[in-house]
């Protein structure tokens, strides 16, 4: 008997082999895997699990209009041809590489085969010296419960989690997943609480035993918003807690290296307008002023603090105690 | 039925089909390099296939490979299958989140096409609204790709770079051996031809990079240079020892690593830091406005002091 993997290739082959649409019945007879002393009822359940696999690794597969027969439509199945230039060969497999040396990546398998299906006939490229670890905390457990929390959120099914809060307390969660990101070395999941009738933030390293709902997987539990962007939820130190705390508008000159990084400087948040050669001003919303002093003065040089006065005020104070701290004695 | 082991294995089998399309004699580790898969994996998938078709009484309708040693040779016509299948959605939002993490966001034109060719119907805007994992910054991707042509090549670079410390960049030429992300941030390792040393740049404080045309010897590249660590060399680093003050905030390792932090009974705490520049742990210290205090050594209090005077006198406050 052939092993369930060879049986779902078999049927993928007999069928994409197929001139005209086929049965289910002609399936089983002609590939290699179907049980024969299988009753009819449980072959039928087993068909339609098979084709569901091989919708899941790409293959479009046609019912007709009798709902018995079934065909391969190729121009959907196919990815069009493609070439690469030697470069685009090589930061492919660069980045193919090093995200999947990556223990806390947390869709390592659909890259694998993404870049099985996109790199046939690329040109060859020297493996390249590259390594990433984007989440530095429990990686492996991270990228794991991240995988588990977009598949959530892909299928709109609740997700079920224990999490520790800063206070080191522990409370059992059921959200809704709406999108996900990583800041900083660390998975967030940005989800809404039904209890609550809140969207927040949790932080994946701080979550144990997630546990999306299994019950009725085709069904939704729960839409996502309209125009959802996850990227809105990202907060930057200085506005941390909830967003209508944010109710200070901080302008700030960026100029140099800070233009030039400017996306993860500032995770794209706020509003930006050009203010000559090489210059931004940034408007943003903030929590805490004194926050923003002190940021503004790690994440130099190139940020040039101009409003809120709280903020200003905060830092010229602090930085000159730091100079009396350090002054010559 | 299938489970999710053999599902993942049946898609892994299938994505390799189009890789036995052309008959010939094959290096196992090339099939291996181009499908991105390892050679004992592959070598157990390529014969598990040698077992499928589609009528296993005649071997003509068989998948016609053989796999002996390090050598695969494919000796027939597939039965079908031949062509690379679409990418899925969730094949799609991989490549995306890892080329986003290389600085190509969802707006970079080779995503673009790769979608466009692979996954069409899909849209790479809608793919990052609900998973974002990186930021990219308009250049780093740029800059990411002119070095990992000269790392692949042994080429010198030419580097305009401004260190945490430094308002002006510096030109440094640079022999690049390898590059890694830690927390978001990309770090290029390499010896400084100037310095006559070892070197770890954050890309971010790259402005421009350039090839020489000028070759190193690729003998002089460590072992693993990928797997660097940028936080590695910590600890052999100098350290300096800091005194924060009572309740200060946001003392933990991860906030400074290396550290070791000590609780006074005056409930101030000290600490023990490691650094590898004055200037990074100048701007650290500085950015804590006044709630911390460098006690040794000397050049770096110094530097302290002169941060946080240029800060008040220069350039970041108005």
């Amino acid at each position: 008997m052939a092993e369930p993997e060879e049986r779902l290739v078999n049927l993928a082959l007999f069928i994409a082999a197929s001139e005209v649409s086929v049965t289910a019945d002609e399936c089983r007879r002609a590939v290699e895997g179907y049980p024969e002393d299988q009753d009819e009822t449980a072959f039928l359940r087993m068909f339609e699990r098979d084709k569901e696999q091989l919708r899941a690794a790409g293959l479009s597969i046609e019912v007709d209009d009798d709902g018995r027969r079934y065909s391969l439509d190729r121009a959907a199945t196919y990815r069009h041809p493609l070439t690469f230039t030697d470069d685009e060969a090589a930061l492919l497999r660069a980045v193919g590489a090093a995200m999947l040396g990556d223990k806390s990546f947390p869709f390592a398998d659909d890259l694998r085969l993404a870049l099985a299906k996109l790199m046939t006939g690329a040109p060859e490229a020297p493996a390249a010296r590259v390594g990433v670890i984007g989440a530095d905390e429990s990686p492996r457990e991270q990228g794991a419960a991240v995988a588990a929390l977009a598949a959530a959120a892909d299928s709109r099914k609740r997700v079920a989690f224990g999490y520790t809060n800063a206070r080191d307390e522990m409370r059992d969660h059921e959200v809704e997943p709406y999108g996900l990101f990583l800041r900083d070395g660390r998975w967030y999941l940005v989800a809404k609480d039904p209890s609550l009738d809140e969207v927040r933030t949790y932080a994946v390293a701080r979550m144990s035993a997630v546990e999306p709902n299994a019950r009725a997987p085709k069904t939704p539990d729960f839409d996502r918003p309209g125009g959802f962007e996850v990227r809105a939820w990202i907060a930057l130190p200085f506005q941390y807690g909830p967003p209508d705390t944010r109710r200070v508008l901080a302008t700030m000159r960026l100029s140099g290296q800070a233009v030039r990084r400017v996306a993860t400087l500032t995770a794209e948040q706020g509003t930006f307008l050009p203010a000559g050669p090489g210059v931004l001003t940034w408007r943003i919303m903030v929590a805490d002023p004194v926050a923003l002093a002190s940021w503004v003065v790690a994440n130099g040089p190139g940020i040039e603090l101009t409003g809120p006065p709280a903020a200003v005020d905060a830092m010229r104070s602090g930085l000159a105690k730091a100079v009396d701290l350090h002054a010559e004695r | 039925m299938p489970s999710g082991d053999s599902a993942a294995r049946a898609r892994r089998l299938l994505a390799l089909l189009p890789y036995l399309a052309t008959q010939g004699d094959y290096a196992l580790a090339d099939v291996a390099a181009r499908a991105g898969a390892d050679r004992a994996t592959l070598a157990e998938d390529l014969m598990t296939l040698s077992m499928c078709g589609t009528d296993p009484r005649d071997p003509n309708k068989m998948v016609s490979v053989f796999v002996e040693g390090d050598l695969v040779t494919i000796f027939g016509p597939l039965p079908s299958l031949d062509l690379p299948v679409r990418l899925t959605p969730g094949e799609a939002r991989a490549l995306a989140a890892a080329l986003e993490t290389a600085g190509k966001d969802a707006a970079d034109p080779l995503l673009g096409r790769l979608i466009a060719v692979a996954a069409e119907g899909l849209d790479p805007q809608e793919l990052a609204s609900t998973v974002k994992a990186a930021f990219a910054d308009g250049g780093a991707a740029g800059i990411y790709a002119v070095l990992l042509d000269a790392m692949t090549t042994h080429e010198v670079v030419r580097v305009r770079h401004a260190g945490a410390e430094d308002i002006h960049e510096r030109e440094r030429l640079v022999r690049p051996w390898a590059l890694a992300a830690r927390r978001g941030t990309w770090y290029l390792r390499g010896w400084s031809e100037g310095s006559e040393a070892e070197r770890t740049f954050r890309l971010d404080r790259i402005s421009s990079v350039e090839a020489t045309g000028r070759n190193f010897d690729a003998s002089e590249v460590p072992d693993s240079p990928g797997e660097f660590d940028p936080l590695a060399s910590l600890p052999e680093a100098p350290r300096a020892e800091v005194r924060f003050a009572l309740d200060a905030p946001d003392l933990t390792p991860r906030d400074w690593p290396g550290a070791t932090f000590e609780p006074q009974p005056d409930g101030s705490v000290l600490s023990s830091v490691p650094y590898t520049g004055t200037g990074w742990i100048a701007r650290k210290i500085a950015s804590r406005l006044g709630d911390a205090e460098v006690l040794r050594p000397i050049e770096v209090r110094k530097a302290v002091e002169r941060m946080a005077r240029d800060l008040l006198g220069e350039e970041q406050v108005s």
